[in-house]
């Protein structure tokens, strides 16, 4: 891995590594951090690294084993739950065809409320979420990264889904 | 809309994010990879050598003793094998980190990580059965001395490792006949063995072990196997290396009928012949050999046991030979074939020679 590949990393996968260091961080200045690290981190695992080979899930994977030693040394048990930063820094208007503000404030809501309910999961529920939904990789990608069998990714976030189901009891439908 | 569809859509909303790096941190980031200096390096070690300084005052002996051996990935990636080493780092990896002396050894079982694919040396093995386990263990000199390494005259390398499965009897079920083999290497006067063999993770729930006995092979003096409990233990009265691991591996991986097909396949073979297209390919190796290219550094000579059994030793592969069943009386200057080894990407020829002084020289041919 040399600079022009950094470069390429960065421009390619930046935005899908830090938008997934932001779930995992909760605030700008510690998903800075994170994200910088994972870089620095995956130039001193340069000799592990295939660019042919899912090269996102090289970063998250690395990001995940920052971000959980980071917990450890801080010895933080919970992690506080997302604020409304979340929610002005996505944008839906794929999904909500009605901008009246009214319709804003609902859906920001429950967009809060599944973040908060994503929250309460273990990190074996969490982070697959987090890499299939923010970071958007494939379940074979994640099952890559986390080295994990494909049917244990599919299994977990079987699981996850079905838990936050009955956390939310489908208030929010 | 289902509930399924449902929850994943306000998933897919709840957790997008249209956030991003800033520039200028993309910038940073580009400048310190290219502006990685020794300086970095140097802070690091000073501040390493520190937390080393105030560990050794606190760490106990024995933790001492585990800390300052190679990891189960570092001994992977000393065998250029990283997605086994990434395998050990991996959630799925158990680090043991267990002490045991016997015969003036001291044995660390470091760790062990079972799955499809973690290998990075393919073989038809692993086409075969890709579900594989791999243990790593360190041995040392109980009395603080180097083992030395192979290429020396007194290298060592006379015990046999392996997974035991509790209610199976131990010389039918072991490494030899679950598909097994090792590696091993001596670094800094530590010999340490990355074994491997079919996954035995589907046994997790009956309880298994990893014996360890003197020699090349299982040796059914060496533990005492009780048919009632199915339990392996030492046998107290055996003069030489005989050591039981507890192998903690996860019960929720267990699978009853997978494992009993296992056995049945292991332990009652059906007869291949009945099969009509079952040949295996016929490789041939004069063939490979006509094509094939000598590696000038192979070319050194054999070492000798104390047994008169010779060793030649190339790219971390060892060869036991009996020189007498090669060399007729007085023959010299012939090189003997002796043994295949590699993969099936790569396959390497051992062969012998003895000179007019009955110096036996060994060498490595690259087969194509």
């Amino acid at each position: 891995m040399n600079t022009s590949d950094i470069n390429e990393l960065v421009e390619l996968h930046g935005k899908a590594v830090y938008g997934f260091c932001h779930k995992l961080a909760k605030n700008i200045n510690d998903t800075d951090d994170l994200y910088q690290e994972t870089f620095l981190k995956a130039m001193e695992l340069r000799y592990k690294f295939n660019k042919s080979i899912n090269p996102r899930g090289f970063l998250i994977s690395i990001a995940v084993g920052l971000w959980k030693n980071k917990c450890r040394k801080n010895n933080r048990r919970q992690i506080i739950a997302p604020t409304v930063e979340f929610c002005e820094d996505a944008d839906y208007s794929s999904n909500l065809h009605i901008a009246s503000p009214e319709d804003v404030v609902i859906s920001n809501e429950i967009n809060t409320k599944v973040q908060m309910a994503v929250e309460t999961l273990s990190d074996k529920f969490k982070i697959p979420l987090y890499m299939y939904y923010t970071a958007e990789m494939s379940i074979a990608d994640i099952a890559s990264a986390l080295k994990i069998p494909q049917g244990t990714v599919k299994s977990r976030l079987h699981k996850a889904r079905e838990t936050l189901k009955d956390i939310l009891s489908l208030e929010v439908s | 809309m289902k509930d399924t569809e449902h929850i994943d859509l306000l998933l897919k909303q709840a957790l997008f994010s249209n956030i991003g790096p800033s520039n200028e941190l993309n910038q940073k980031i580009i400048n310190k990879v290219n502006n990685h200096t020794l300086k970095v390096t140097y802070k690091k070690r000073l501040a390493f050598t520190f937390i080393v300084a105030v560990i050794f005052l606190i760490m106990t002996a024995t933790a001492f003793a585990v800390w300052r051996l190679l990891t189960p990935e570092e001994v992977a990636e000393h065998f250029d094998d990283v997605p086994l080493a990434i395998a050990f780092e991996g959630e799925d990896a158990i680090k043991i980190n267990k002490s045991v002396s016997s015969g003036g050894y001291h044995f660390t079982l470091l760790g062990i990580v079972s799955g499809e694919g973690l290998n990075g040396i393919k073989s038809s093995v692993h086409d075969i059965y890709p579900d594989r386990t791999y243990a790593v263990i360190s041995i040392e000199k109980e009395d603080g001395s180097m083992i030395p390494g192979f290429g020396d005259k007194d290298s060592e390398s006379k015990f046999f490792i392996s997974p035991l499965i509790k209610g199976q009897k131990p010389w039918l079920v072991n490494i030899a006949s679950m598909n097994g083999g090792y590696r091993e290497c001596v670094i800094d006067g530590v010999m340490y063995r990355l074994i491997e063999c079919d996954g035995i993770e589907m046994f997790a729930d009956r309880g298994l072990y990893l014996c360890i006995n003197s020699g090349t092979f299982y040796d059914i003096d060496a533990f005492i196997y009780d048919e009632r409990s199915g339990e392996i233990t030492p046998n107290p009265d055996y003069k030489g290396i005989n050591i039981i691991f507890d192998l903690p591996l996860d019960i929720n991986k267990a699978d009853h009928k997978k494992a009993d097909e296992y056995l049945k396949e292991l332990l009652e073979p059906e007869d291949d012949t009945a099969g009509v297209d079952h040949e295996e390919p016929i490789i041939d190796i004069e063939k490979e050999f006509e094509n094939g290219a000598v590696i000038p550094e192979s070319i050194k000579e054999v070492t000798f046991d104390e047994k008169g059994m010779a060793y030649y030793e190339y790219g971390g592969s060892k060869v036991g030979l009996s020189i007498e069943h090669f060399f007729k009386e007085g023959e010299t200057g012939v090189w003997k074939n002796t043994a295949v080894f590699g993969s099936d990407e790569e396959r390497i020829l051992v062969q012998i020679m003895k000179d007019e002084n009955g110096v036996i020289t060994g060498r490595a041919i690259k087969l194509k």
